[in-house]
């Protein structure tokens, strides 16, 4: 079946045939959302649990989502024109003073994997850049990253910037980097934690779907 | 307040601390070794000690009652007397490493190092890296840092010359190192921009910091994460009078490396990680008593330990072992460990995990680990080559420096691609040339003055301003074929 053929090849990171098949699944009048979910969602999602597992690695993750963004080329003004919206959006960025950004990048794309809109603000982000581009961008989620036991406290900075500008109640934060872990989220007051890329979609997705329902 | 009865080989003592302590704080601030890699925030799971009799996490225990402790406060020490002296001055250095102190004793009436020691850093009970020990620092604990450090120092001053003060201690060691033990706040060297307070040599009286030595010389660092150990490197192996490129590498947790070519000098550090000095590795230690420092097979497996029974694996040992996976095609190349039913080997393999011994293994994660500091050594070589225009093939020499490099297997380097293979026949093991660059300088003192040259000439490159890096690091990550 071409979507299992799609998952397949994005889990290979074989980017121009996961291209030239999605082509091919919209001739076949394969619907765009089943094309998205069931093709290349799905094999990113394999990827991630084997990323998890240390059974795959960092350049294999890469690779399949190059291999998914192709596909989303073809896929994306189609998805716009039949009215299929993200299920969520994310800002995403590494914390001021902290340039590590191979994470936030593995992350990024692990995001857009589960159909989550992101936007990159890039490295070494100061807390009032979030606080504008919140208030631009309205997104339901800040993700933060600090690679850094130094940089970590970057995280606390940009919660409590969000709380004096009256917009914690307005997004989830989740926080995610090499030092950073579950009890440092509790104490300063994230909404999440995951311990890598592919747990980290996967709670955001958790996180979106739930506020959907409320 | 609670009682806290501390035991090991050498002593026992009660102290008490108010309710709700935690236990790994309490054993820092009386300074007690504790290897606490991670910094104490439960994931390194190295920091056990019995308490009340049964294996706790010390940085995860809170102390509620009155508690019994019990652990071996073992720092490693060594000590080797090289030769019998009887001189009237003596001179000492000593290179702070973050995980090792090793000191130096010269004997000024003929120049000679007479006798060698060396400790563990304690302020390991502090985290395995600098950016943890900076981290302390800014939170309040430089003061406890700098008094365990300079206590150290005075015991392998004592330790080496008993019954006299040195003329002169000559001090290295990387920048935050340097920071710490001259009470400095390194908290500015722990996110961008990176700035040092200091930089410059130093020379002052012993008395300013109660060391116990007539003059203290620190030497000068390059920049925050290129320290005077470098420069000390540097000034061992002759850089300023070198006439060929060559690429000068201390393979340790920093990974910094120095490039001369076409007489321009070239510095950065990679992060490479703790995994060669052990830790981050499961069964990882540094290369002290009991690591397992080489592995190879012919028909058997022949395991070297640097003395002692086989308790742990450090840099050069996970090397070995890496290389010898790859032999046998139990690892492919992008570092998968594979079951081969071919291979004699693979009943050592269980569980995602491979036996070197019955209780000592290396992990999938380990390998891991493994990848991401070999491909960050490749790739900063990378950018430094290309920073100067040139290629791996007009280097003429490479000096690999550090306790690691020391016992490194040159031809598993290059197996498992912890060195580009074109630089196969150029490498050249200098071990600690951080402290005997150091001992030149006790010799000369006039060398202050080039090591102030090399700090000054060197071009700092921050490897995560150039986006050449980011590519170089996902290129090197797998194995080559």
């Amino acid at each position: 079946m071409i979507l299992t053929e799609i998952s397949q090849y994005l889990q290979q990171g074989k980017a121009k045939d996961v291209k030239a098949l999605v082509q091919k699944a919209l001739e076949d009048h394969y619907s765009p959302q089943d094309i998205l979910n069931e093709g290349m969602i799905a094999g990113m999602q394999i990827i991630g649990a084997k990323f998890k597992k240390n059974e795959v690695f960092v350049p294999e993750v890469l690779i399949a989502a190059r291999a998914m963004n192709a596909g989303l080329e073809v896929l994306r003004p189609i998805l716009i024109d039949s009215g299929v919206k993200p299920i969520g959006k994310a800002i995403i960025c590494t914390v001021a003073g902290d340039l590590h950004d191979i994470g936030k990048n593995l992350v990024k794309m692990m995001f857009e994997g589960q159909g989550i809109e992101c936007l990159d603000l890039g490295v070494d982000v100061h807390p009032t850049v979030i606080i504008e581009a919140i208030k631009q961008h309205k997104p339901d989620l800040v993700c933060l990253s600090a690679l850094l036991a130094t940089t970590m406290m970057g995280q606390k900075d940009v919660i409590e910037a969000l709380k004096q500008a009256g917009l914690r109640e307005q997004v989830k934060v989740l926080i995610g980097g090499a030092p950073v872990t579950m009890a440092f989220a509790e104490e300063i007051g994230a909404d999440g934690y995951a311990m890598d890329a592919a747990s980290a979609a996967e709670l955001a997705k958790e996180i979106l779907l739930n506020k959907e329902k409320i | 307040m609670r009682k806290v009865t501390i035991k090991n080989q050498n002593n026992e003592k009660t102290i008490l601390v108010p309710e709700g302590s935690n236990l790994l704080s309490v054993l820092r601030e009386h300074a007690y070794v504790v290897n606490a890699t991670c910094g104490g925030s439960g994931r390194c799971k190295k920091c056990v000690v019995n308490v009340n009799g049964d294996p706790k996490l010390s940085c995860q225990t809170i102390i509620t009652e009155d508690i019994v402790v019990e652990f071996a406060d073992d720092r490693r020490a060594s000590k080797q007397i090289l030769m019998d002296s009887s001189a009237t001055h003596y001179r000492i250095a000593i290179d702070i490493g973050t995980t090792t102190l090793a000191g130096y004793l010269i004997d000024l009436d003929n120049g000679k190092v007479v006798a060698t020691n060396s400790l563990y850093n304690p302020q390991i009970s502090y985290g395995a890296d600098v950016i943890s020990r900076i981290k302390h620092c800014s939170l309040g604990s430089l003061p406890a840092l700098h008094r365990v450090i300079i206590k150290v120092i005075n015991e392998m001053v004592t330790d080496l010359l008993p019954n006299q003060r040195p003329e002169h201690l000559i001090l290295s060691g990387n920048t935050v190192m340097l920071h710490i033990l001259m009470n400095e706040d390194p908290t500015s060297m722990g996110r961008s921009p990176y700035i040092a307070p200091f930089l410059s040599s130093k020379e002052f009286s012993g008395d300013l910091l109660k060391i116990n030595a007539k003059k203290v010389i620190l030497l000068p660092s390059i920049s925050s994460f290129i320290g005077a150990d470098i420069v000390a490197g540097c000034l061992y192996i002759g850089l300023l009078q070198e006439k060929k490129n060559v690429l000068f590498i201390d393979l340790g947790t920093n990974g910094e490396m120095v490039l001369k070519a076409n007489d321009t000098y070239y510095g950065t550090s990679t992060a490479a990680g703790p995994a060669f000095e052990g830790a981050n590795i499961e069964k990882g230690l540094g290369g002290v008593k009991g690591a397992i420092s080489a592995v190879s097979y012919e028909k058997t497996l022949m395991i070297e330990t640097i003395s002692g029974t086989p308790e742990g694996i450090c840099g050069s040992g996970l090397i070995d072992i890496i290389a010898l996976l790859r032999r046998e095609q139990m690892l492919d190349e992008t570092g998968l460990l594979v079951t081969n039913q071919e291979s004699q080997l693979v009943h050592r393999l269980i569980d995602d995990k491979f036996y070197v011994t019955d209780t000592v293994y290396i992990t999938q994660k380990d390998i891991r680990e493994f990848q991401l500091a070999k491909s960050a050594i490749v790739s900063g070589i990378m950018v430094l080559l290309d920073q100067a225009q040139i290629e791996l093939s007009s280097l003429a020499q490479v000096y690999i420096a550090g306790g690691f490099g020391f016992h490194m297997n040159k031809k598993s380097a290059i197996a498992v691609g912890l060195l580009p293979v074109q630089l196969e026949d150029k490498i050249r093991i200098v071990g600690n040339s951080s402290g005997l660059g150091s001992v030149q300088v006790a010799n000369d003192l006039s060398l202050v003055g080039e090591c102030e040259t090399i700090a000054r000439e060197v071009i700092c490159i921050d490897l995560n301003k150039e986006t050449k890096f980011n590519q170089y690091f996902i290129d090197n990550i797998y194995f080559a074929l």
